[in-house]
């Protein structure tokens, strides 16, 4: 009898544990209806705060937390956002916001006039104590007034066409404080965390006033290397890498599928305009012929790419004209005018590149190799992410440098960062007659003049040589085959509020 | 004569490490290809009679680049060795023979240092200096004294109270003729050893940090940074990563070969 029992008890254990484990193996099939990816990354972010982010990798990522009264489309325009709707007064002079009605941040508050002009007075500088990096539009913002509940004026010193790209600025709520550490904005991802050297990870916000996102939690994972992210595309460790090389495309596996389209940036050998011998202006002529831009991109994206020759990539549409042909690839040309210099004999200067970002580092050894045919010896110095940003772009202390730049949708965002007084000009470029036309460009309210500016403007840049101004990349991104719906946009962002897997 | 039993170990090691050497002689004035020389259309094209071991992603020839970084590895590993040989035994040996304060501050010093595994202290010093070829021979030599430093030192400590020594101090030799005269060729072979252990962690630690990218700057291969521009490409290129890979085993396994077989002599 007793062992019959004991018999009995173990029966039932056993089944009990059979039981168990055929509910868990149930449980786990309907957990691979997977709602959340991994996307790998190159850096950390630079900081939480919109206001503060300076690096395009940063930018890229927080698109998805935060939007301004107006966001950039897939096809460029300027869609509303936090604002139904805007008009311009006639003079140029006064932006009128109407806010979308019952906007939320992702703390549950709802958007107020208050929370608008808070956000932009803050990004101007207008707000004392607040360290942040000062849109320099915003220079031009005589105030922003709060004239109901859901209208803002914002009222320019001098008329300003252009502003309205500008207002893709991230509205986030006011007096919060913690804004560094735990980021709080009205876009259709929320904050979860953020590991230093380890991931980025944010979540779908159910309160989102558009079309909510598919995903529930998407991760930015921050990967070494590109080799790295091949590894772990293929064990499926992350699911969408966008900053893949032709040749590691080869190796992905048949689980990633890979698209192209433009970055949308600016990759250029910027010289230091202010540095011997970059201050010769035929020292810089003679870099932009010896570098063959065609030949980089054969190189290193088969041939993929466009080139430019001067401050604005193809994106700009109208306000872009090609001036790659104005130094185009010529040995001798390029000889003659180092000799016109007096560096007949070549010298010699040192390219501090960002060395995590593997394509600007192939890039510099390329144009290494081109430049060695005119005798002039580039040494390079591969440096840490953060070593660039505070040394090289804020210290402005280098001879050279290659990276890639980005821009808001306005022209003027790139064209900027030539202007004599601009803080972002890290390449020292000075000319007067291009300070002149930028202070016009920006003021006039007539399309076609403001065309023909930016136009001009381009021509001095490419006519002094302000930088070896190489290509917009052509950029790679290697998707799990169970995703769709990735979006290129024509700025430079990471948009994951579009991505699904497929039924 | 004594007919000798010639030493294999001994005679491969040499063999293979004069192989090297003579490689990287030779890669001063001559490659079969330029080593820098980029051309695309020549990309990753498989080992043949031009290219022996191939080309890499911007079409160099793989075969001058590592008779290249041969040269380069054996001039930074070696160099550091050296020196770092001098000085650690130096130091060992005078600690070792005087003894008393002076002995426990220095192998307190060297013990601090050897706590710490030497890469680290290679990379911290890569770190804090620039990466140039200069910083990482400083680099590795500082990473490579203790471990010379306790060998000299226990070779003294063990040969001081022999009676050659005392005979020696009897007839009135200085301490250091003692020393470096008496003393040490006595303990030659642990020394010997040690130094061959020692170039061949040297070789070692110097493709750990240029595969980092804290050693030599590129376009300049070492066989660290061969590997490391390599592995991104191990699928679809895998004789990029093989031939350096055995260059170094095979560069390796010669100096420990002579270490081993002057230690059965």
């Amino acid at each position: 009898m007793k062992r019959k029992i004991l018999f009995l008890v173990t029966l039932s254990m056993i089944l009990a544990l059979c039981g168990c484990k055929g509910g868990k193996s149930e449980g786990e099939q309907s957990s691979t209806q997977r709602d959340s990816i991994v996307v790998g990354i190159q850096n950390n972010l630079d900081s939480l705060d919109p206001h503060v982010a300076a690096a395009a990798g940063t930018k890229e990522v927080l698109f998805n937390l935060f939007e301004g009264l107006v966001k950039p489309d897939e096809k460029g325009e300027l869609i509303p956002a936090v604002a139904s709707d805007y008009k311009v007064s006639e003079d140029g002079k006064t932006y009128t916001f109407t806010l979308r009605e019952g906007v939320k941040f992702h703390n549950g508050d709802v958007v107020t006039a208050e929370d608008v002009k808070y956000s932009i007075e803050r990004s101007a500088g207008m707000i004392e104590g607040e360290t942040v990096l000062e849109i320099s539009a915003f220079k031009n913002i005589e105030s922003v007034n709060v004239v109901d509940a859901s209208t803002v004026d914002v009222v320019l010193k001098a008329a300003d066409t252009e502003l309205i790209s500008f207002m893709t600025v991230a509205i986030i709520p006011k007096n919060y404080e913690k804004q560094e550490t735990s980021p709080v904005g009205t876009g259709p991802f929320k904050f979860v965390s953020n590991t230093y050297n380890q991931n980025f990870v944010m979540e779908r916000f159910d309160d989102y006033w558009g079309n909510k996102p598919y995903l529930k939690t998407v991760t930015f994972k921050i990967v070494g290397s590109a080799s790295t992210a091949v590894t772990e595309l293929k064990s499926g460790a992350i699911d969408i890498y966008p900053y893949m090389s032709v040749d590691l495309a080869n190796q992905l596996g048949s689980n990633t599928y890979v698209v192209s389209g433009n970055t949308n940036l600016v990759q250029a050998l910027f010289l230091n305009n202010k540095v011997e011998p970059f201050n010769n202006v035929d020292v810089r002529i003679a870099l932009n012929y010896a570098v063959d831009k065609q030949g980089i991109m054969d190189m290193l994206s088969d041939g993929e790419g466009t080139a430019i020759g001067s401050g604005l990539f193809p994106g700009f549409g109208k306000y872009y004209k090609d001036c790659s042909d104005v130094h185009s690839f010529n040995v001798e040309k390029a000889k003659e005018h180092l000799k016109k210099a007096g560096y007949e004999d070549g010298f010699t200067f040192t390219v501090r590149v960002p060395s995590n970002y593997q394509y600007h580092m192939d890039t510099a050894l390329v144009i290494k190799d081109m430049l060695a045919d005119v005798n002039v010896n580039m040494e390079i110095e591969g440096i840490e992410w953060a070593t660039w940003l505070e040394d090289v772009y804020m210290g402005r202390n280098f001879d050279a440098t290659i990276v890639g730049i980005d821009a808001k949708l306005a022209p003027k965002d790139m064209m900027v960062r030539y202007t004599s007084e601009g803080g972002k000009n890290f390449v020292n470029f000075a000319s007067k007659e291009y300070d002149e036309l930028y202070e016009k460009a920006i003021a006039t309210t007539n399309e076609d003049e403001k065309v023909d500016y930016y136009h001009q403007m381009q021509d001095i840049l490419a006519n002094e040589a302000a930088s070896v101004f190489i290509q917009d990349p052509s950029m790679l991104v290697a998707i799990n085959s169970e995703l769709e719906g990735y979006t290129f946009y024509p700025v430079y962002v990471q948009d994951m509020s579009v991505v699904k897997f497929k039924d | 004569m004594n007919k000798k039993k010639i030493n294999f170990v001994l005679a491969i090691g040499i063999i293979l490490t004069a192989f090297f050497v003579t490689i990287a002689i030779v890669s001063v004035f001559y490659t079969p290809c330029d080593p820098y020389d980029m051309s695309f259309k020549e990309k990753f094209l498989e080992p043949s009679g031009k290219h022996l071991m191939g080309t890499d992603n911007f079409g160099r020839d793989i075969f001058s680049r590592v008779m290249v970084a041969v040269k380069n590895s054996l001039v930074i590993s070696g160099s550091a060795i050296l020196i770092s040989f001098i000085i650690g035994t130096f130091v060992g040996s005078i600690t070792g023979y005087y003894g008393g304060i002076i002995d426990e501050i220095l192998m307190r010093i060297n013990d601090a240092l050897a706590s710490i595994p030497s890469i680290l202290t290679a990379m911290v010093f890569v770190a804090l200096m620039d990466k140039s070829q200069k910083t990482l021979i400083i680099a590795l030599i500082v990473a490579f004294i203790p471990s010379f430093a306790r060998v000299s030192r226990s070779q003294v400590i063990a040969l001081k109270n022999r009676d050659f020594v005392k005979s020696a101090k009897l007839s009135g030799a200085s301490n250091f003729r003692i020393i470096f005269k008496h003393i040490l060729p006595n303990g030659k072979s642990a020394l010997v050893t040690g130094l061959s252990v020692g170039f061949n962690n040297a070789i070692l630690a110097e493709a750990s940090l240029s595969f980092l990218g804290l050693g030599i700057q590129p376009p300049d291969p070492s066989i660290g940074s061969l590997l490391s521009e390599a592995q991104m490409y191990v699928a679809t290129a895998p004789y990029y990563v093989v031939f350096p890979a055995i260059v170094m085993v095979l560069m390796v396994v010669g100096v420990v070969m002579i270490g081993e077989g002057y230690g059965k002599n």
